[in-house]
């Protein structure tokens, strides 16, 4: 019944795209100018070039991952310059844009380069600014580092470490570790009922890999006033929401899947904890991680579950030959298959497979919590 | 992770705080390695092994959870159906040997099942001690448990953790021998794939008669 009426709400809605409550502020500060996408700009690429010259070490790619990583990212040297141009132009007057073509657009991938401009303005940071000031007469991201003792410090400093073990700039005492505790230890201060949460340290540090920590740090406080992700890590009980959501549209678009999780118990929290929890920083390949992440920061909530849907899509198969309880579970947990993928196929996917609204997320985000009462 | 012949599947969990080793403990004894390079554990992950105890093999399925405090709700409602419990706490870590009797107060309110516990003190390796041998074998004999001190770093007594477990769990298993078969119909001394998933709440049931 429940799924009967799912699937009409989908069918009704299919078409529809709107935006995640995009708003442009047209006093908004003018650009800073921009210049052609440089990555020895940008701070963690100075670090990295330091890590490379210095040790030599084993081969990364562009982030420090020493694992192999898909950088069939674009379709040819032509689209890509082609691209930048688009981008360039488009940032520098962002508020004339309309939300449409800002929405195409970014669905085709940002180009590296510019993502350390794009993101501020897809979050719209500027609020995030006005908000902190109003709220907690904080404005300026060292401000909320002036403390000398942090709560959470210690979890933190745990954590860091313990980050992408795979990633170069994570290991032992680097400029961007110490960038990674800096900007956790900002946000456990500026979302206080929130503070620390295992698993932001994934996240963010996905971030500070293509930002500076002050734009990082903007960006997450937004994610948590605006995209509505505090509950999730100030209470990670509060997953079950995603769960049931999940879990309906499993049931829709992948019933067999859906009927073999439930035949061995295979509870969403086993395998979508982590997704949920870093979004999908841990799951993804990092440059497919970005595209998925700058298509969240338009689109809103909706993306979370079309991502994990996707990532269903290319389990299934495998997944339903193995019908039992743990190889199965094992299988979904582990990422390996998902280091090859296609970005622009999986993305492609994800959008055209996994056609609903937010409305969809909306009705089922009220029958869970109609059942809840 | 074959499905080998095996008497008994029980379902253990890993608690106690962040960063005391919980991994590396699993690591070392499921994989034997140690690994500086470790993620911090996100809700839960769970391992498989075989464990010989005399004559029988017991499967265990050892779910990891994570550490931080937060976590605790959630993977509580999927401690349902444990039998065997591995508390641990770090000997550099004054405060996670301080929360450490937090984590087995929670585990006993929250189920009414008799369980086979150890208390494990870990980093054995490190020179830094905070925590003495002797407050960890108060806090062992106050709950009635198996203490070790071990190291995964070094794989000292990690082997000896799951050795004492599943001594106690043969025992508990082998005197509730009959319940325990009928309730996870064994074919041929073995467990048919489809229903081994199928079971993987029946040691529950177990639990329930120990």
């Amino acid at each position: 019944m429940r799924t009967t009426q799912l699937t009409q709400c989908i069918q009704k809605e299919e078409e529809e795209d709107e935006l995640f409550e995009f708003q442009f502020d047209n006093q908004s500060e003018p650009q800073q100018n921009l210049q052609t996408p440089d990555f020895q700009a940008t701070k963690q690429n100075e670090v990295h070039s330091q890590i490379s010259s210095q040790a030599q070490i084993e081969q990364t790619d562009q982030y420090g991952f020493k694992s192999k990583i898909n950088l069939k990212h674009y379709k040819d040297r032509k689209t890509l310059n082609a691209r930048v141009e688009k981008w360039r132009q488009m940032i520098n007057e962002f508020e004339k844009q309309t939300n449409q073509l800002i929405k195409e657009r970014t669905r085709k991938g940002i180009p590296d380069g510019l993502r350390i401009l794009a993101w501020p303005l897809l979050a719209n940071i500027k609020k995030a600014k006005e908000q902190a000031n109003t709220i907690q007469k904080l404005s300026q991201y060292s401000d909320f580092l002036t403390k000398e003792k942090f709560k959470f410090e210690h979890q933190i400093r745990l954590d860091v470490h313990r980050t992408f073990p795979d990633n170069v700039n994570f290991q032992d005492q680097t400029v961007l570790s110490e960038s990674l505790v800096n900007v956790l230890k900002a946000l456990s201060e500026a979302i206080p009922d929130m503070g620390y949460c295992q698993g932001l340290n994934f996240l963010t540090a996905a971030l500070i890999m293509v930002t500076n920590d002050e734009n990082a740090f903007w960006i997450l406080y937004r994610l948590m006033t605006h995209y509505n992700l505090t509950a999730k890590y100030k209470d990670p009980n509060s997953l079950y929401r995603e769960f049931y959501i999940l879990d309906n549209l499993i049931q829709q678009y992948h019933p067999i899947t859906s009927k073999i999780l439930k035949r061995h118990n295979i509870d969403l929290f086993y395998f979508t904890t982590e997704w949920f929890i870093t979004l999908f920083s841990t799951a993804l390949p990092i440059n497919l991680f970005y595209r998925v992440f700058e298509i969240f920061l338009v689109e809103g909530e909706k993306t979370i579950f079309r991502c994990a849907l996707a990532i269903i899509h290319y389990k299934e198969q495998k997944f339903t030959q193995l019908n039992d309880f743990e190889n199965g579970l094992q299988y979904l947990r582990s990422n390996e298959d998902l280091l090859n993928l296609d970005s622009n196929q999986f993305i492609n996917l994800m959008l055209s497979k996994y056609k609903f609204s937010k409305t969809v997320i909306q009705q089922l985000d009220q029958k869970y919590k109609k059942n809840q009462k | 992770m074959s499905l080998g012949y095996y008497d008994w599947l029980v379902k253990v969990i890993v608690l106690g705080d962040s960063g005391v080793g919980k991994t590396n403990i699993l690591t070392q004894f499921c994989d034997s390695k140690f690994s500086q390079n470790y993620t911090a554990t996100i809700g839960v992950d769970f391992k498989i092994k075989i464990l010989n105890i005399q004559d029988k093999k017991i499967k265990l399925q050892i779910w990891d959870t994570a550490g931080q405090e937060r976590f605790r709700n959630i993977t509580q409602t999927y401690y349902k159906g444990a039998f065997g419990i591995i508390f641990v706490y770090s000997l550099i870590d004054r405060n996670s040997f301080n929360n450490v009797e937090g984590w087995i107060k929670s585990i006993l309110e929250s189920t009414t099942d008799e369980v086979c516990s150890i208390l494990v003190g870990n980093k054995l390796d490190s020179q830094d001690r905070r925590v003495q041998t002797a407050e960890g074998e108060k806090l062992a004999q106050k709950y009635n448990m198996p203490f070790l001190e071990t190291s995964a770093l070094e794989n000292k007594n990690i082997q000896d953790i799951f050795d004492r477990l599943g001594q106690n769990l043969k025992i508990r298993l082998e005197n509730e021998g009959q319940k325990v078969s009928n309730n996870t119909q064994r074919q041929s001394g073995q467990f048919k794939l489809n229903q081994e998933a199928n079971q993987t709440e029946q040691p529950t049931s177990s639990c329930n008669s120990c």
